[in-house]
């Protein structure tokens, strides 16, 4: 028998290329991110209700008589699978709680800039096939993405000579992997902000100005921009950290939708790490809402520009790593299932579960939003998956909640 | 339970019954009337029986779709469901979540759906959101043509064997039940800058014409004797003028079975002060002409949607159109593509009330209803939930008459609809709605109510007013459980999921892993959605029906 193929879980790349590389974190992977993951998580870990150890199942119990308490309950983090997410939603429903990413703030950069423009984008396939012209945006995306560029220039292309492949950076100065044989031009965008240079592109790729009022690096790419055959433009959403980000994004669609009149261009924005992709594409299909949503008296509604002062329980969902625990829930009673490793700092209650594609399978949605994986396990697991637990939890709920 | 459902009439085409008989099933299926006593009895009188609808064509799961939901929060209304019966929370009206549309086909009577454009790339995704669409039966045709697998075989004039195995492949890799073509090539075309692809146009990169790719397709579907005929979106999309490559499209099989889907977006001719008129009564000709021909039309009805299609070239296109104006377009992963469009079709529209027309038209001119199917291609042409208004269209020419009245005088002008007098029965809405789309489909225990089927049934109250009457089913039964009455719904089983599995020879898994290796992004090795896979992870358990292929 064949070991399981292996779907790496620690980024939104979601990298099935690579063999598994063991449980421990000590074992070598070619990725930083992938080895920053392994480092966060164990492999076994106690459930724990105020400090204590205890049986899973008097934690579960314990999770339940909080959440049945709870008038304003919160489920946030979402670092896991679809079959988690199916399970929050589902409790979510029952017990009227509100429902968040972690990532939540950077995924509504790209959400609002979609909400009312529209987009153009492509896969990762398209992407390392046709790209003649990569512009990367706002930031060293490989941070967050090491293997990006390897992903997207590697192998050789087919739709396109290799040597015809050109990477620009915008408001990038450079980047920490960068691929193998192509080199990144920064442009020069003549003292101008990201917003300022985004609009004189936009200016002049619409021949709105004369080309000879931008700066000379910016008409220079807006050159290169209308005469490549199939252009791509990358970012990452988390990179874009300032006010008016989703204005810029709106900005770079409005372009991508000018260029296409004439030749062929789409974006490529980098995401879907620690499940953020995964979790609104599930919360989208099942009630017509992207993340943040809530649930209240038998409705559903989005809930876009939430306020969290009231909520007095956090049900913390976290069998990936790579999340930040938000600032304001530092004083609010926190109820959590998570990876062995990944519980947040004061949480009265966790419960140790499974790591999907590692101890337990499951479905993740890969950076481009269109592969979604199934992503076996690879070990046998000390700990059932989040669903199971959250289902535990819903079954422990007295009617109605 | 041993249920008898007495004196209503069944209206059963299938079995050529309209007559107030009694039904009986247990165990989930319709049974010969036993001897003994049932344990429940539900009088009918004043009632019709039909077998649950069956929707071949809607949107209801994949990428395209959750594209559409995330792009328009304001077009989610609440659905406001009784709490009490342990429902989920849902709302939807275009871009319809998968428990709404659940709940929403189950309250219409419907037991069974099939989305139309499942890409291999992204058919896990399709699986899950089908799996979270409750009560009703589903499955999905995998989308080729503009895959460049396919396009380099035809490039490479590999032989028909070989697309034979790569077609059967795909059925089983995506776990689907049909294969759909959405613009032969043009998808793919489109990448390479291409902006408009007819029949024989070559494709810019890989010479092939979309004539050559259709007949790949319909003879492989045909030759691994999958039981629907290959599903056809036509090249051309919405352009004015395009009768003549749907016309063209009929003939190019060479008398192969073709499902030709939406067909009223191709029934457009370039008559008039507008250059754009009907070729209703051109195409409904081919139609009655054409045996091997079959259609569902794609009716439009007046009001806010949201169009979702693999055809990216067709929605680019359309993107100036867009209401409110924002569209996506992507192209995907060497497979294929999707646009999604906001739509509000107004009846003071020239274009949109002739569309209106020529829907209507080519349902009163199609003869052969067992060729027809009743869909507005959810949600493109409007959302699913307005079928009883449309069922009242084609069963009340006054009814027709008053709406045709209030178009747009010019269009109007251009339509011979008052001109057609004939009005749908009762047996012929049960064909269009489930007994057509059940054979065409090859699903031999759905779409009629003869012993041995399953006993999905939808029990109207007979009245004059038939959207009234479609609209609000008195009981619905699921696989012989009641899951809706009087249009309150009282229980939300898990719908199973339909495939065919042709047999093919697994010497093609050597050329598709270098092709993976080659073009895709993912391995080989973790493609292919699993039975288990399926059934557990996908559909919370639910069931799995393999329908048999009869191979010629």
């Amino acid at each position: 028998m064949n070991a399981p193929h292996f779907v790496c879980p620690f980024c939104g790349l979601l990298c099935d290329d690579l063999p598994f590389p063991g449980t421990s974190g000590l074992l070598q992977t070619a990725c930083p991110k992938a080895a920053e993951g392994w480092a966060a998580i164990r492999a076994t870990g106690d459930a724990r209700v105020d400090g204590v150890a205890v049986a899973e199942a008097a934690a579960v119990r314990a999770a339940s008589a909080a959440l049945a308490k709870a008038r304003r309950p919160l489920i946030g983090g979402l670092a896991g699978d679809v079959q988690m997410m199916r399970a929050a939603l589902a409790l979510a429903d029952r017990c009227g709680a509100r429902v968040v990413h972690a990532n939540q703030a950077a995924a509504q950069r790209n959400l609002f800039a979609l909400q009312s423009r529209g987009a153009v984008a492509t896969t990762l396939a398209e992407a390392r096939q046709r790209a003649d012209l990569v512009v990367v945006v706002g930031g060293d995306v490989t941070r967050r993405f090491p293997r990006i560029m390897e992903r997207l220039f590697a192998p050789a292309p087919v739709f396109v000579d290799a040597a015809q492949r050109r990477l620009a950076l915008l408001g990038v100065d450079a980047l920490e992997y960068a691929p193998a044989g192509v080199s990144a031009e920064r442009v020069d965008c003549g003292g101008l902000d990201l917003f300022d240079a985004v609009g004189a592109l936009r200016a002049c790729c619409e021949d709105r100005i004369d080309a000879r009022m931008a700066p000379a690096g910016l008409a220079a790419l807006a050159e290169r921009m209308q005469s490549c055959r199939y252009g791509l433009l990358l970012w990452a959403a988390g990179d874009l950290d300032f006010a008016g980000a989703d204005l810029l994004v709106e900005q770079l669609q409005q372009l991508l939708q000018d260029l296409n009149r004439e030749t062929r261009w789409a974006a490529l924005p980098l995401a879907g790490s620690g499940g953020d992709l995964t979790a609104n594409a599930v919360a989208a299909w099942q009630t017509g809402f992207a993340l943040p949503l809530e649930f209240r008296d038998g409705e559903v509604a989005g809930d876009a520009f939430p306020d969290y002062s009231d909520v007095d329980l956090l049900l913390w969902l976290a069998v990936l790593p790579g999340l930040t625990f938000p600032d304001w829930a530092r004083d609010v009673p926190v109820v959590a299932i998570g990876a062995p490793g990944l519980a947040p700092p004061g949480a009265r209650v966790f419960i140790p579960a499974a790591v999907p594609g590692v101890e337990a399978a499951g479905h993740l949605v890969r950076t481009d939003g269109v592969v979604t994986l199934y992503a076996p396990a690879q070990t046998a697991s000390a700990h059932p998956a989040a669903a199971t637990q959250l289902e535990r939890i819903a079954a422990a709920l007295e009617p109605p909640c | 339970m041993l249920t008898r459902l007495k004196r209503g009439r069944v209206v059963d085409p299938a079995n050529g019954v309209d007559a107030v008989a009694d039904l009986w099933f247990e165990d989930g299926r319709i049974v010969s009337p036993p001897a003994g006593a049932a344990a429940c009895e539900i009088d009918c009188t004043g009632m019709v029986l039909m077998a649950g609808g069956i929707d071949l064509h809607t949107h209801i799961g994949g990428g395209k779709v959750n594209i559409a939901r995330t792009l328009l929060p304001e077009d989610h209304v609440p659905l406001h469901l009784a709490a009490d019966m342990a429902l989920r929370s849902a709302c939807g009206h275009a871009a319809m979540p998968t428990l709404a549309a659940g709940y929403r086909y189950a309250q219409m009577g419907y037991t069974a759906c099939f989305e139309p454009a499942m890409l291999p790339t992204n058919a896990r995704q399709a699986h899950l959101e089908m799996g979270d669409t409750p009560i009703v039966d589903h499955g999905a045709y995998a989308l080729l043509g503009s895959d460049d697998f396919l396009l380099r075989q035809l490039a490479a004039d590999a032989p028909q064997a070989k697309i034979n195995d790569y077609v059967a492949w795909t059925l089983a890799a995506t776990q689907a039940m049909g294969i759909k073509v959405v613009n032969p090539g043009g998808i793919s075309a489109f990448k390479f800058n291409c902006r408009a692809f007819d029949l024989d146009d070559a494709h810019p990169h890989y010479g092939v014409t979309p004539r050559r790719i259709l007949q790949a397709l319909a003879r492989a579907v045909a030759e691994l004797g999958v039981p629907h005929p290959l599903h056809v979106h036509a090249s051309n999309l919405g352009a004015a003028g395009n009768l003549a490559t749907t016309l063209a499209t009929m003939e190019a099989v060479e008398g192969l079975p073709l499902h030709l889907t939406h067909v009223q977006f191709h029934s457009y001719g370039t008559e008039g002060e507008f250059k754009f008129s009907s070729g209703a009564a051109q195409v409904a000709e081919a139609v009655n002409r054409l045996r091997h021909v079959s259609i569902d039309i794609g009716q439009i009805l007046f009001g806010q949607t949201v169009t979702c299609s693999g055809d990216s070239m067709a929605q680019h296109r359309n993107a100036d159109l867009a209401a409110p104006r924002k569209t996506v377009l992507m192209d995907i992963e060497c497979d294929a593509g999707c646009g999604v469009v906001p739509f509000r079709y107004r009846d003071q529209s020239y274009v949109n009330a002739l569309q209106w027309a020529i829907g209507l038209e080519l349902f009163l001119l199609v003869e052969d209803p067992w060729r027809i199917v009743l869909t507005t291609d959810h949600p493109n042409g409007a959302p699913f939930t307005s079928y009883p208004h449309l069922i009242r269209l084609l069963c009340d020419k006054g009814f027709r008459d008053e709406q045709f009245a209030r178009l747009h005088p010019a269009a109007q002008a251009m339509s011979i609809l008052p001109s057609l007098k004939r009005e749908y029965s009762l047996t012929e809405i049960a064909v269009v709605t489930r007994a057509a789309p059940a054979r065409l489909l090859g699903m031999a225990g759905r779409g009629h109510l003869g012993a041995g089927a399953a006993a999905d049934i939808a029990i109207y109250r007979e009245q004059a007013d038939r959207e009234a009457m479609f609209a609000a089913p008195a009981w619905v039964f699921k696989d012989g459980e009641v899951v809706v009455r009087e249009g309150r719904i009282q229980a939300a089983p898990r719908g199973a999921t339909h495939v065919v599995r042709p047999e093919y020879d697994r010497a093609i898994e050597r050329d598709l892993a270098a092709h993976f290796d080659s073009h895709m992004t993912q391995s080989f090795a973790g493609f292919a959605i699993g039975e288990a896979e399926l059934c557990e992870a996908c559909n919370h358990g639910g069931r799995l029906h393999v329908h048999s292929c009869h191979t010629r």
